[in-house]
C-alpha cells in the first residue's frame, strides 16, 4: 500500500504579502484583497490542490485587516473558480493568535460565497 | 485560597507540636505566673488562640486585598478596550476620511484589547456571566465590518462606504450607524464593568 505524506505550505499574509493589508480590489488601492490572492494565494492554492497538500496560512503580524480585504482574498477563491468550499475547507488552516475571531471570519466568507455559488449553480 | 490553606495547615502542624510539648511536660514544669498561676498547658492554650486568631485576620485582609487587586486588574483591562473602541469609531468622526490602515489598526487594537480582557478573566480566574463578553465581542466584529467592508464586485459608487487611494470615505449614514454601535458596545461594556465590581 502506497502511503503519501502530505505536505504543508505555510503562508504569513505579513512576510509574503505586506504589512499593511488594504481593501478589496486594486482599484482601491494598493495591497488589496484582489491583488492578494491574484498574485499569492491563488496560485498556491492551485499549487496545493493539484498535489493533494495542506496549506497553513498565518494571518498574524499585520497592522490588522479590513472585512473586505479577506472576503475578497477567501471568498474570492470560490467566485473565480480557483476552489470550492469543500476544497478549501479540505487544504485550509490558519493561525491568528493576535486577532482569533479572524478565522472565523474568514470562514464565514468562504462558506458564505461557496453558498452563493452553489444557489447560482441549481 | 489555596495559601489560606498552607497557612491553617501550618498553624494546625506548629499548634500540634505546641501542644504536645505541653502536654508532655505540663506536669513536670513550675508554674508561671500571670495574675494567678496558670499551667504550662493554658498557657500554650492561649498562645495557639491568639495565633489561629492572628492567621484569620491575617487571610481574611489577604483574600480582600487579592479580590481588590483583581478587580482593578480587570477594570483597568476594560477601560483599554473602551478607550480603543471610542479611538476607532472617532477615526471616523465627521470631517475626517481616515486612511484604510488607521482603520484596520484601530480595529485590531480593539480586538487585542478585548483579548487580553478575556485572557485577564480566565488568568484571575473569574468568571462572570460569558454572555456579556460574547455579546461585546461580537458587537465589536459588527463595528469592525462596518468600518471595513465594501460589497464584493463592482465597488458601487453609492456605497455607505468606499476606498479610494487606501482612503476610507464613509457616508453620513454609516457613520450614524457605527455611532450608535459604539453606544452599543459602551453599554455592554458598563455591564460587564458592573459584573467585575460585584464579583
Amino acid at each position: 500500500m502506497l502511503v503519501r505524506e502530505m505536505t504543508t505550505t505555510e503562508l504569513s499574509i505579513a512576510k509574503g504579502f505586506c504589512k499593511t493589508p488594504g481593501s478589496r480590489s486594486r482599484n482601491e488601492g494598493d495591497f488589496s484583497g484582489e491583488q492578494f490572492r491574484e498574485d499569492v494565494l491563488a496560485p498556491i492554492v492551485t499549487d496545493v490542490l493539484r498535489d493533494g497538500g495542506l496549506l497553513f496560512v498565518d494571518l498574524d503580524h499585520t497592522y490588522g485587516y479590513g472585512t473586505s480585504f479577506l472576503e475578497e482574498a477567501f471568498g474570492g477563491l470560490i467566485r473565480t473558480n480557483v476552489a470550492t468550499g469543500p476544497e478549501l475547507h479540505r487544504i485550509l488552516s490558519f493561525k491568528s493568535d493576535q486577532e482569533p475571531y479572524l478565522i472565523d471570519e474568514v470562514w464565514e466568507y468562504i462558506d458564505e460565497a461557496e453558498a452563493l455559488r452553489s444557489k447560482l449553480r441549481n | 485560597m489555596r495559601r489560606q490553606l498552607v497557612d491553617f495547615a501550618g498553624g494546625a502542624f506548629i499548634g500540634a507540636i505546641v501542644g504536645w510539648i505541653a502536654k508532655t511536660i505540663g506536669g513536670s514544669v513550675s508554674y508561671f505566673t500571670l495574675g494567678r498561676e496558670i499551667s504550662l498547658v493554658e498557657l500554650a492554650t492561649l498562645l495557639l488562640t491568639a495565633y489561629a486568631a492572628l492567621i484569620l485576620f491575617r487571610s481574611a485582609e489577604r483574600v480582600k486585598y487579592a479580590d481588590q487587586l483583581r478587580k482593578d486588574t480587570l477594570l483597568r483591562r476594560l477601560e483599554s478596550v473602551r478607550s480603543a473602541s471610542k479611538r476607532s469609531a472617532e477615526l471616523v468622526a465627521a470631517d475626517h476620511s481616515p486612511t484604510l490602515v488607521e482603520v484596520t489598526s484601530a480595529s485590531k487594537a480593539v480586538g487585542t484589547e478585548m483579548q487580553l480582557l478575556k485572557s485577564a478573566f480566565a488568568r484571575l480566574d473569574v468568571t462572570i456571566e460569558s454572555e456579556a463578553i460574547d455579546k461585546a465581542e461580537k458587537a465589536l466584529r459588527v463595528q469592525h465590518r462596518l468600518m471595513t467592508y465594501t460589497p464584493p464586485g463592482k465597488s458601487a459608487p453609492d456605497s455607505p462606504l468606499r476606498v479610494v487611494s487606501n482612503q476610507v470615505l464613509i457616508t453620513a449614514g454609516r457613520r450614524r450607524e457605527i455611532e450608535s454601535q459604539c453606544r452599543v458596545i459602551d453599554s455592554l461594556l458598563f455591564e460587564i464593568e458592573a459584573q467585575i465590581i460585584c464579583f
